[in-house]
């Protein structure tokens, strides 16, 4: 049966439950109240960041489901993203941020797990000064600060 | 905890049992249980309220902007929707385009991926949406559920879950330096609190503007960081405040050996200790400072190396006994002591221990089998097992089984490299019922192995792998009584470099229904017949097959026979060329003339490395051109095939190969080139085939943790098995310099699979030394590839040069990355690919 979703700007979805329910978010939901033909308001996700996200796992519709368990895995890669997937996320920065906000609303662990190695390959082999212009972030350390930060994390860099 | 919560079936497939965490599927629980606590309770209750709030404000700015009795998206306040969609900023011009952006027609390009865009509600506002309730009776009305205090889960929800338990990387260390403290004085965490809810409960819709808030949701900031190796993460560290704090606890989360080098890092761990889960050391390694550390969060732990200091090392691994889920040893002693095996069982939570390198009593393994009730996975690969002193021991105490005793729980058994003899094994085996997968590659020991299995038949239900690779003892008639036991219940077997022969497969085909993953590489016995047969009558169920090493004549394969519609990854390597077609006599047809000259052609043998102590050489074809004056040189390849889904998931290897290799870190976390942005780097070949004691990967098939985590295959059109594969695995022999008209006729061999390659989309180029890839010779070669978006050029001799680059890119249309050693490609020639084809990935390996 194909659910209904309705973005925050009210564009309705139907997709198949199985694609849905990659959301685990909606998935409880289904579970918690049954199914019904009402859409299920999603207010904190646009309709072109749900269509992307729709999009995404309309393709991983046949994936297993990722336990909890493989996401303590300590050895973490960002450079296994598979082909699909980083064509995918080939998007500018601002989509990019939408997808995995949405990703970890709705709770999709994989796709907020491809957005962050993405965002985690955007921050790779940059110095803070470049990562910061990157993300537009303010450097609130002072100069002193910064500096004995890189001073005791100096053994961290040794490859 | 894994027997009753996982499905055997799960586990196999997934391939990803860890230890030490419980299973956090109440994480889903406590999400849906606390969504129905919410929906039935009153808004009194924080969560409820503090959700509902963001539920209003959620249609907040909707009611303001919009007048509440304008009923069509048509009337949409034009800067309104331009706010919303600042990409679609630019066509707003009048209300009468905005309507047309509002309806998702012509500016929302047709949904290619089967998702029905619908079109704007009717009546999106007005008075009914603008109160609560009403706008969800929609949904909830039918199920009688009180809707006003329905509340959505929220982002931050997930969050407060794992707080809750304990998951949050931001636990600060007791005593941690001056600036540590003066960041997280209350007031500052305070504010990070209510940064946190406003971004948390602050919708989307308020952020347009400005996206980057994602950085600071706590979740999604943790979640990048967990990707990042050590040194990005200590670039990362000095961005801001925020990201430092959530940085820190990741950089110090796994310790290596070499960072105890540094002194300042030396002088930081006793008060960074909180945050410590894992200990990987060696030489390097204070171990006198490491005891002194309180680490009270460390699940894991691997020693190696050197053989003082047992004492302490025992002492570091007692003071953790409350948290050790994991533990490593590996020559830390010549010969561990059953007092080791004491602190062993004294550890509480122990799921997965391997012990490598040294020697044990028969004792010690009694020990571990009866004493450590949680060990899951066990793995005492290549280890010495001295032979229990009979003399003071009545009953040699490997031998004793008291049936009324509890017995292990393990599941994952590694004996790989131990001469256990019938009688240990059998123990063993009996100790261990809940066994699924079970390793005894390379043993030479055992006698008899039709009596093994039977006992494996009655004592393990549940095992479904089991790995036999180099278990050259075992003969073929042993084989039929394991097939004829354990059939129905194998699903992963390994069986490289065994006396396997035709007989045991066909009769394999058809005891083995379940069976998923099959290596016979280099089981010499088998012939192309049997291989060829073995497909044929094969269950649908094997995705994968390992074969290379047998040596197979195309001419008698037809893959068109093949029944294995659920073939994944094939591994098979096949003379293109063989004596009797390039021969004049017999194919009249052949453009070869003249001339006597001949060519070795020699396979690239896949280093299975570690898999089989007895690698057969590579098979060897001698190639005779009778009359070859014409040509200059011959391209001779040995193909291999891999059909592959390789979805990224890694359900290709099993759990006791994953396990081995992941959970119990002998190597640091990944530590990739920073430079590098591309994907896999996993090498195609296992990196040093040779010192397998010391090597980490230890896997039931060495070879598929590769590069089969390839673009997945579009699933339901699961046609002939060829048309499936998309990768090829071409091994270029001496000699490659030019084709010719012979292999452009032999590319339309009806018989060869190359010709059905339509998906092919990997391309793997194996030389051994003196092959290039220029265009003045294998020019029309690469052009038959133009499907082909990934080229490995692992194993070719050749410095590539500005030229070949710009070549082989053009001449391959669909190319999207390029594996690379570093001697293939310079830096220089990266940089400039980087600027001449950004959309080509260059990626290299690891020097």
């Amino acid at each position: 049966m194909p659910i209904t979703l309705l973005s925050l700007d009210d564009v309705q979805f139907k997709v198949d439950k199985e694609v849905a329910e990659r959301s685990i978010l909606i998935k409880n939901m289904i579970e918690d109240v049954g199914e019904s033909d009402a859409p299920i308001p999603l207010p904190n996700v646009s309709s072109s960041v749900l269509k992307k996200v729709i999009e995404y796992c309309e393709h991983h519709r046949n994936d297993p489901v990722q336990t909890q368990d493989e996401t303590d895995d300590p050895r973490k890669r960002s450079n296994d993203i598979e082909e699909w997937d980083m064509k995918f996320m080939m998007v500018d920065q601002e989509m990019l941020f939408e997808i995995i906000l949405a990703a970890n609303y709705l709770d999709i662990k994989p796709l907020l797990d491809v957005g962050c190695k993405t965002v985690a390959n955007i921050i790779k082999g940059k110095t803070p000064e470049e990562i910061r212009k990157v993300f537009n972030i303010v450097n609130d350390f002072t100069p002193e600060e910064e500096a004995q930060i890189k001073k005791e994390n100096e053994w961290a860099e040794d490859r | 905890m894994h027997d009753n919560s996982t499905p055997t079936s799960s586990s196999e497939a997934t391939g990803c049992i860890s230890f030490g965490s419980d299973p956090t599927s109440t994480l889903v629980k406590a999400d849906s249980s606390s969504t129905l606590s919410n929906l039935g309770s009153t808004p009194a209750t924080t969560s409820s309220s503090s959700s509902s709030s963001s539920g209003s404000s959620a249609r907040h700015p909707m009611s303001q902007q919009i007048p509440e009795h304008f009923y069509g998206p048509t009337q949409l306040d034009p800067a309104y929707l331009a706010s919303l969609f600042p990409a679609l900023a630019q066509p707003v011009a009048s209300p009468s385009s905005a309507a047309a952006i509002a309806v998702p027609g012509p500016q929302h390009p047709p949904l290619t991926t089967g998702v029905e865009a619908v079109n704007l509600v009717a009546t999106p506002s007005g008075p009914t949406s603008s109160s609560q309730p009403s706008l969800y009776t929609g949904i909830w009305g039918s199920s009688d559920i009180g809707s006003e205090n329905f509340t959505w889960p929220h982002p931050s929800k997930r969050l407060r879950d794992k707080e809750a338990k304990g998951w949050s990387p931001c636990l600060e260390p007791s005593g941690s330096s001056e600036m540590c403290k003066e960041e997280h004085n209350s007031a500052d965490l305070d504010k990070q609190e209510q940064q946190q809810q406003q971004t948390a409960t602050k919708p989307t819709f308020y952020r347009k503007l400005d996206h980057l808030g994602m950085l600071e949701v706590p979740d999604i900031i943790s979640c990048i960081f967990e990707f990042l190796d050590k040194p990005s993460l200590a670039s990362v560290s000095r961005v801001n405040r925020m990201w430092r704090r959530y940085s820190m606890p990741l950089m110090w989360r796994h310790i290596v050996d070499r960072n105890w080098r540094h002194r300042t890092f030396c002088g930081l761990i006793a008060s960074k200790a909180n945050w410590v889960r894992s200990l990987h050391c060696q030489m390097s390694t204070d171990y006198d400072l490491l005891l002194s550390c309180n680490m009270a969060h460390l699940n894991s732990i691997s020693m190696r190396g050197n053989h003082d200091s047992i004492d302490t090392k025992m002492a570091i691994i007692q003071k953790a006994s409350n948290t050790l889920s994991s533990l490593s040893l590996s020559g830390v002693a010549l010969t561990l002591s059953t007092d080791v095996a004491q602190v062993i069982q004294g550890l509480k939570r122990l799921s997965a221990l391997k012990i490598t390198r040294t020697s044990i009593t028969g004792s010690f393994v009694h020990m571990l089998l009866d004493g450590c009730p949680d060990l899951e996975f066990l793995s005492l690969r290549g280890i010495t097992l001295e032979t229990t002193p009979h003399v003071d021991d009545e009953q040699p105490q490997l031998r004793k089984l008291d049936l009324d005793h509890p017995v292990s729980r393990i599941l994952y058994l590694n004996l790989r490299n131990v001469d256990v003899d019938d009688d240990d094994l059998l123990y063993i085996v009996e100790a261990c019922p809940e066994l699924r997968e079970l390793s005894i590659a390379g043993n030479s020991s055992l006698e008899d192995f039709s009596h093994v299995a039977k006992t494996l038949r009655k004592s393990c239900p549940h095992l479904y792998a089991l790995d036999m690779a180099s278990c050259v003892e075992i003969t073929e008639d042993q084989f039929t009584v394991l097939w004829t036991m354990l059939g129905p219940q194998l699903k992963i077997v390994n069986l490289a470099g065994t006396k396997l022969g035709d007989k045991a497969l066909a009769l394999m085909a058809r005891e083995c229904q379940s069976l998923t993953r099959l290596d016979i590489q280099y089981c010499t016995n088998i012939s192309t017949k049997g291989l060829h047969d073995f497909m044929c009558s094969v269950s649908p169920t094997l995705q994968q097959l390992e074969a290379s090493g047998v040596t197979i004549d195309p001419e008698e394969i037809d893959d068109r026979e093949w029944v294995c519609s659920g073939l994944e990854v094939l591994v098979i390597h096949i003379n293109l060329f063989d004596r009797r077609q390039l021969c004049p006599g017999r194919q009249q047809e052949n453009a070869l003339e003249a001339s006597s000259r001949t060519t070795t052609m020699t396979a690239t043998a896949n280093s299975t490395g570690t898999t089989s102590a007895v690698i057969s050489p590579p098979p060897t074809t001698i190639l005779e051109y009778g009359h070859a004056e014409n040509i200059t040189s011959i391209i001779g390849f040995l193909f291999g095939s891999r059909f592959a889904r390789g979805d990224g998931h890694q359900s290709d290897r099993t759990a006791l190969s994953r396990l081995d290799e992941d959970v119990i870190m002998e190597s640091p976390p990944a530590e990739v080139d920073s430079m590098n942005d591309s994907v896999s780097n996993t090498p195609w070949r296992t990196p040093d085939p040779i010192d397998t004691s010391d090597s980490d990967t230890e896997m039931i098939h060495p070879e598929q943790a590769g590069p089969i985590e390839k673009e997945r295959q579009p699933k339901g059109s699961s046609h002939a098995a060829a048309e499936e594969m998309h990768q090829v695995q071409s091994s270029a022999a001496t000699g490659l310099e030019a084709v010719d008209a012979a292999l452009k006729k032999k590319l339309r061999h009806p018989h060869h699979p190359i010709q059905r390659l339509t998906k092919l989309h990997y391309l793997g180029l194996m030389g051994t030394g003196t092959a290039k890839l220029v265009k003045s010779s294998v020019g029309e070669f690469i052009e038959a590839f133009g499907q082909v978006d990934h080229l490995d050029l692992s194993g070719l001799s050749q410095a590539f040069r500005q030229e070949d680059l710009t070549w082989l890119i053009e001449s391959l249309p669909s190319l999207f990355q390029v594996d690379a050693e570093h001697y293939h490609i310079s830096d220089d020639l990266r940089k400039w690919c980087r600027k001449e084809f950004p959309g080509i990935l260059i990626h290299r390996k690891e020097r």
